[in-house]
């Protein structure tokens, strides 16, 4: 069977190019269910009266559930071969019920390390409304070109995320 | 039985090491995708898994699905963790992994309230079905007591190290926490 999924690869990209926005309109039930998806029963992410107690206009939406939009954003734009490295959040405002979340990017830096492996940093930004409500950094490692070796075939002795430079500055 | 540090100091770089009460499982790999509408063929689609990735593997940022520790469980009745305060007395508190590392401190410190400011993840062997990971969770970085508009409190830092049956490691994520208690 031949291949039917999306490739992105590394010499189609350039800083300054924009990955696809998306959008996702955020009730309740997304909040709810991203949070029992993590398995992350805090309170604040379920239970609408404890989060107005502890300061919270309702319950929003929690980490890992933010970080699973994400990755899907990532690997929807580079296809399945997208292996991503690191993911770096800074959180500024909750995304509650009633928000659309858009969640847009921009390739800041494309590097290849000294085993010959491709990297992209995308620096995001997640909305809503008029807010910035998270910034992210993501580190995702593409084939060099159609036909060039997937990074997912790499062994962890060709996986060096710890050898990684900083993300460019942010505006977070 | 943990001996959890009596002096504030001796927190830093305290550790817990626990393996998971559960295993990367299709089903909740699914209920992952279902959440965040990710089509992503790594995750259910077979052929395409194993021509890319030798077979399906559960998504990068979703560590915490695996490792969390049940609220109850029957191979340990007698414990419930209850984040509502609300159960019999009788009952005991389970590991509350994987950060309960944070979780003491926050009790051993008084700070009722607690607040993630960021988090550095780094990804390296993906998590495969029916892998069963290992949980090392450490604090780092306790900060001194500062107020600010939330109220007073420290930052810290709970890291925490995830490693398949293997031994390799899968993932390192660093919790940025701002603990506090509310001025009156």
């Amino acid at each position: 069977m031949g291949k039917s999924y999306r490739s992105l690869t590394a010499d189609q990209v350039k800083v300054g190019d924009c990955v696809p926005e998306l959008r996702a309109p955020i009730t309740a039930t997304t909040v709810v269910q991203g949070a029992a998806a993590s398995r992350d029963w805090q309170p604040q992410h379920h239970d609408h009266p404890w989060a107005r107690r502890v300061g919270t206009k309702d319950i929003f939406l929690n980490t890992p559930t933010q970080g699973g939009w994400i990755s899907r954003f990532i690997t929807d734009w580079t296809g399945p071969t997208g292996r991503i490295a690191r993911i770096a959040y800074k959180m500024r405002v909750s995304i509650y019920p009633g928000d659309t979340m858009v969640i847009s990017g921009t390739v800041s830096a494309v590097h290849t390390d000294r085993t010959g492996c491709c990297w992209v940093d995308v620096a995001i930004e997640v909305k809503a409304g008029d807010n910035v409500c998270t910034i992210v950094n993501v580190t995702v490692a593409l084939p060099e070109k159609a036909g060039a070796e997937s990074p997912w075939k790499r062994s962890a002795d060709r996986w060096l995320v710890g050898e990684l430079p900083p993300f460019p500055a942010s505006k977070g | 039985m943990i001996n959890y540090p009596t002096k504030l100091e001796d927190w830093e770089g305290f550790q817990i090491e626990r393996v998971a009460e559960l295993k990367v499982e299709q089903s909740l790999i699914d209920a992952w995708l279902e959440a965040m509408r990710d089509g992503n063929p790594l995750y259910w689609n077979e052929e395409v898994a194993k021509e890319i990735t030798g077979g399906i593997i559960a998504p990068t940022p979703s560590t915490l699905t695996y490792t969390s520790t049940y609220r109850w469980s029957p191979r340990r009745p007698d414990e419930i963790w209850d984040v509502h305060g609300v159960e019999a007395s009788s009952f005991k508190r389970p590991l509350r992994m994987p950060m309960e590392t944070h979780f003491a401190l926050k009790d051993f410190s008084g700070l009722k309230e607690g607040i993630v400011g960021g988090i550095d993840a780094e990804y390296y062997e993906p998590m495969r079905l029916g892998d069963r990971l290992t949980i090392i969770s450490k604090i780092v970085g306790i900060g001194e007591l500062r107020t600010n508009k939330l109220g007073t409190g420290r930052n810290w830092v709970n890291e925490v190290q995830y490693k398949n049956q293997n031994g390799q490691l899968v993932s390192i994520e660093r919790y940025k926490f701002f603990c506090y208690n509310r001025d009156a």
